[in-house]
């Protein structure tokens, strides 16, 4: 084994350019095989290597005990040995006040700052000094140390932040940013003020906020106190038990009224709180404990509207607004042959249509009995269905936008807004996301709104509804924390979200936003809120069964291989369901 | 004792052994030396946040899991069973094949067109065209497809507009409808192209740009044209590089998510899935009420072993074809 032979190199250059060996040498660093590389020669050393292994090892054994310091004892032993074995004297000085330096941290600061700080720099220090190799060291250190001060500080901060306080966690389904944002900061800025006692932490998750907390909730670590989503989207925390029931809150007094606290919703809407946790499609299994409870308080109410253009309606010289079906269909002519669009869409809101529809026109609970095949249920080859599917293939033949199986959101709304159709079926949130882009001139467009029709022999009163909410989760820490700010919220958020947001709310005492002032007497006179969704009882069904039959269905334009009679799609949707039913329902899905 | 050496002195033997000078022993028989050693900490890093997720995605596809629970039920090969007979998955399946077959025809077609172009010693405006290929590149996935979402609007975009002051389309009727479900992907793949053929022409132009021009030369005097120059010299002496870009071009084409995904919104037709976007709304995507993570992994491993295999075959049939010998000019 031999020493590398020098490299040739140009004599006349050789005082001008040293080789790296020659560089080096007088400041006690080891010549190497080769110029170029002597940056890493340190790597090479096997007391390096030693000490690399051995801190990763310190490192594993401190995270998973996470407590006793003294477990770095070991390393400091080596470095220390390593240290004094390579150049001793003033190294060994400089490891004696790393470790009493070390030491005060843990100390004063405690484990975790020690860990995340002192423990890095204590290592890559003794790195340094046994090796002397001073760029990579101080590299080494300087990125040990920004990491370490990182960590602390994203585990700090809420302790800094907030101090004593008990800090309640809010993950919203609004992104900072949006509308709400102001509304929460506010209210939540009076609370504090209210209870000093309590910090409220707002994260705005937006609407990936299960996704978001996800890890959270399977960890058990840093678990929101409340989430807030729609009541679908949060139905698979209470099915999967991660909801506290509120049941007892609600009959206790609200800390506004000292009446119950249940009396500060609307009644029909605030039982929709409570989920239907029965195992999805026919089959039997053990009941969910949750089932019925009153797992999520309600906030806003979205009720499934047509809006439609004032001006077009002037335009059109028409001054009643349909009731039914048949008075819609005919508008609808009139407008077309005035070559006015009747009915704006784009791919967003198809599926909201045909979900609407069938809650809307159907007997409570029938879709149910018809995909679970309870006795007695209607097929959908019975009138009352082909007459849905009827109206929608009426629609999508004459009264949807042109193109709109090719619009993409939010085209329809758009268009809408700047007067080029009539109608558009939309839930409450419209009027505030048309605020900026409507036209401001009044003879080209004005917002008003109805109830969805109804046929002929179908009582009035129905709203199809849905609603977003606050669920309170087991596995946070400020339960009573949650219990007194949503109570605080009933009142206050409600009417503000009402006034400057625009959505109606599930709060008794809250108004309804002005925008939807004309629909206020048939809201106030509802008979039933539909909120029957299919996701409930049939997820899987809805899009492996009917989304893909009832998308070729309506898309289909006359001559395509897909366009079919709504007997035939019936049919198609029946043999279908059979199917699906045979092979297990739901939970053959899952 | 010192650990300095002078020049002239002879290595004590002690630094040998330390493999700070001469030949290092290496640990582990070589296994650790010095190179193993530098890539040492990339591996453990990879191995910690790829080939572990990657071990568990297994584990997860023999399972019945929502993503919420804590617990999972382990059901063997039941998540492929239902994999076979959802007709989404297959309709998402045939998309992600057209996207990789259709579509790099379409790329490489047009990279090799254009790249040829580029490299025409005569052509002035090179560089000016070459940041005009490249630059969609720069625009993120999602930005491309606002973008072309815009154009392809029926009724308002540019694209309809323009076609109907030739009398080609009516927006008024709004037709062509070019996102209508029943077109299938292949006007996505028309975005793709333009987003992202600027990666195959760097490939290509730099393969090119290797084969000595001295080739061409001959060529040309023993009265070879442009298309023999490209077919029996340009294409042979590029299989290297070519190689590599069919494989890159395999693996990007059967994982395209955020194209599709951008330009169809959250709600994507069933008819224009790609198995990645139908994963997604399988396992993260909760405005349907599905929480499948077990049958989404089941599709990816899918994915993976359908894309290696794909690779396998592709170095196979370059090693049926041109051997092992390495390309020399």
């Amino acid at each position: 084994m031999s020493v590398s032979p020098e490299p040739r190199r140009n004599p006349d250059l050789s005082d001008r350019y040293p080789t790296a060996s020659a560089r080096l040498a007088p400041a006690g660093i080891a010549p190497l095989d080769g110029d170029g590389v002597t940056l890493f020669a340190f790597l090479k050393n096997p007391r390096t290597i030693v000490l690399c292994l051995v801190a990763l090892v310190e490192t594993i054994l401190l995270a998973a005990v996470g407590r006793s310091p003294w477990l770095i004892l070991p390393l400091l032993a080596l470095g220390a040995l390593g240290a004094s074995w390579r150049a001793r004297g003033w190294i060994a000085g400089t490891l004696a006040l790393l470790i009493a330096g070390g030491a005060a941290i843990y100390f004063v600061c405690g484990l975790k700052t020690f860990v995340a700080f002192a423990y890095p720099a204590v290592f890559a220090s003794i790195v340094v000094t046994a090796q002397l190799q001073r760029m990579m060291g101080v590299l080494i250190t300087l990125v040990l140390l920004f990491g370490g001060a990182t960590f602390l500080l994203d585990t700090r901060q809420q302790e800094i932040s907030y101090g004593d306080k008990k800090v309640i966690v809010l993950a919203s389904m609004w992104a900072s940013g949006e509308r709400k944002q102001p509304i929460y900061d506010g209210l939540i800025a009076e609370f504090e003020k209210l209870h000093p006692e309590y910090k409220v932490a707002v994260r705005y998750d937006g609407r990936w906020v299960l996704s978001k907390n996800r890890p959270r909730l399977l960890t058990k670590k840093d678990v929101p106190d409340i989430i807030e989503g729609s009541k679908e989207e949060l139905r698979i925390l209470a099915q999967e038990n991660y909801a506290l029931p509120l049941d007892a809150w609600m009959e206790a007094p609200s800390a506004t009224t000292g009446k119950p606290w249940r009396e500060d919703w609307i009644a029909a809407i605030g039982k929709l709180g409570r989920y239907n946790l029965k195992p999805r499609g026919h089959l039997k299994e053990e009941a969910n404990p949750l089932d019925g409870k009153m797992l999520m308080a309600g906030g806003i109410v979205y009720h499934m509207l047509f809006f439609y253009n004032k001006a077009l309606l002037k335009q059109l010289g028409v001054e009643k607004l349909p009731q039914t079906w048949a008075e819609f269909r005919v508008l609808c002519d009139k407008a077309k042959a005035q070559g006015i669009t009747p009915i704006m869409l784009d791919s967003a809101y198809q599926d909201m249509i045909s979900d609407v529809l069938m809650v809307n026109a159907l007997p409570e609970g029938e879709l149910r009995r018809t995909v679970t095949g309870a006795e007695g249920a209607k097929p959908f080859t019975d009138p009352a269905y082909i007459r849905i599917f009827q109206l929608e293939r009426d629609f999508a033949d004459r009264y949807f936008q042109p193109g709109w199986q090719a619009c993409q959101w939010p085209a329809a709304q758009q268009d809408f807004a700047t007067g080029k159709g009539l109608f558009v079926l939309c839930g409450s949130w419209l009027p505030g996301e048309l605020r900026q882009v409507a036209v401001k001139d009044k003879s080209k467009f004005e917002l008003g709104c109805m109830p969805i029709p109804r046929f002929d022999d179908q009582p009035a009163g129905t709203f199809n509804i849905d609603i977003s909410g606050w669920m309170v989760l087991k596995d946070g820490n400020q339960t009573e924390g949650a219990r007194l700010l949503l109570q605080f919220f009933t009142d206050r958020w409600g009417r503000e979200i009402a006034l400057r947001d625009g959505n109606p709310v599930s709060h008794a005492r809250a108004p309804l936003p002005p925008d939807l002032a004309e629909v206020e007497a048939d809201i106030k006179q509802m008979k039933r809120a539909a909120n029957e969704p299919v996701a409930e009882y049939g997820a899987q069904w809805k899009a492996r069964v009917y989304m893909q039959l009832h998308r070729n269905f309506v898309q289909a334009k006359p001559g395509e291989a897909h366009y079919i009679s709504p007997e035939k799609f019936a049919q198609d949707l029946q043999d279908a369901t059979d199917v699906y039913r045979a092979r297990g329902g739901e939970r053959f899905y899952e | 004792m010192s650990d300095r050496v002078a020049p002239d002195q002879p290595v004590p033997a002690h630094l040998i052994r330390t493999g700070i000078v001469g030949e290092s022993p290496g640990l582990l028989g070589g296994w650790l030396g010095f190179p193993g050693l530098m890539v040492l900490p990339a591996t453990l890093l990879m191995a910690v946040f790829m080939f572990f997720p990657a071990l568990a995605a297994f584990k997860v596809a023999l399972e019945s899991w929502t993503g919420f629970s804590p617990v999972s039920r382990f059901i063997g090969g039941d998540n492929f069973t239902k994999m076979w007979i959802d007709r989404i998955f297959w309709d998402a399946f045939g998309n992600s094949v057209i996207w990789m077959i259709v579509g790099g025809l379409g790329h490489f077609f047009f990279a090799f067109l254009l790249a040829t172009g580029l490299q025409d010693p005569e052509f002035r405006a090179k560089r000016f065209y070459q940041t005009l290929i490249i630059f969609p590149m720069f625009i993120s996935a999602i930005g491309v497809a606002m973008l072309w979402k815009q154009l392809y609007d029926p009724n308002k975009g540019m694209i309809n507009l323009l076609l109907a002051t030739f009398g080609l389309a009516n927006p008024i009727e709004g037709s062509p409808g070019w996102l209508d479900p029943n077109h299938g992907i292949y006007p996505l793949l028309l975005v793709s192209i333009w987003g992202g053929i600027g990666g195959q022409v760097i490939l290509i132009l730099a393969g090119l740009r290797r084969i000595p021009k001295s080739l061409y030369e001959a060529a040309r005097v023993d009265g070879a044209g442009e298309f023999q120059c490209f077919y029996r010299i340009s294409l042979p002496l590029m299989r290297d590089i070519l190689k590599i870009a069919f494989v890159l071009w395999i693996i990007g084409s059967l994982q395209i998510f955020g194209l599709v995904q951008g330009m169809l919104g959250p709600n994507v037709q069933p008819k224009l899935h790609v198995v990645s976007t139908y994963m997604f709304e399988l396992a993260f995507n909760n405005r349907n009420n599905i929480y499948s993570m077990g049958l989404a992994t089941a599709m990816a491993v899918t994915l993976v072993i359908f894309t290696l295999i794909l690779v396998g075959l592709l170095m196979g049939v370059y090693r049926l074809i041109f051997g092992k010998d390495k390309l020399e000019y």
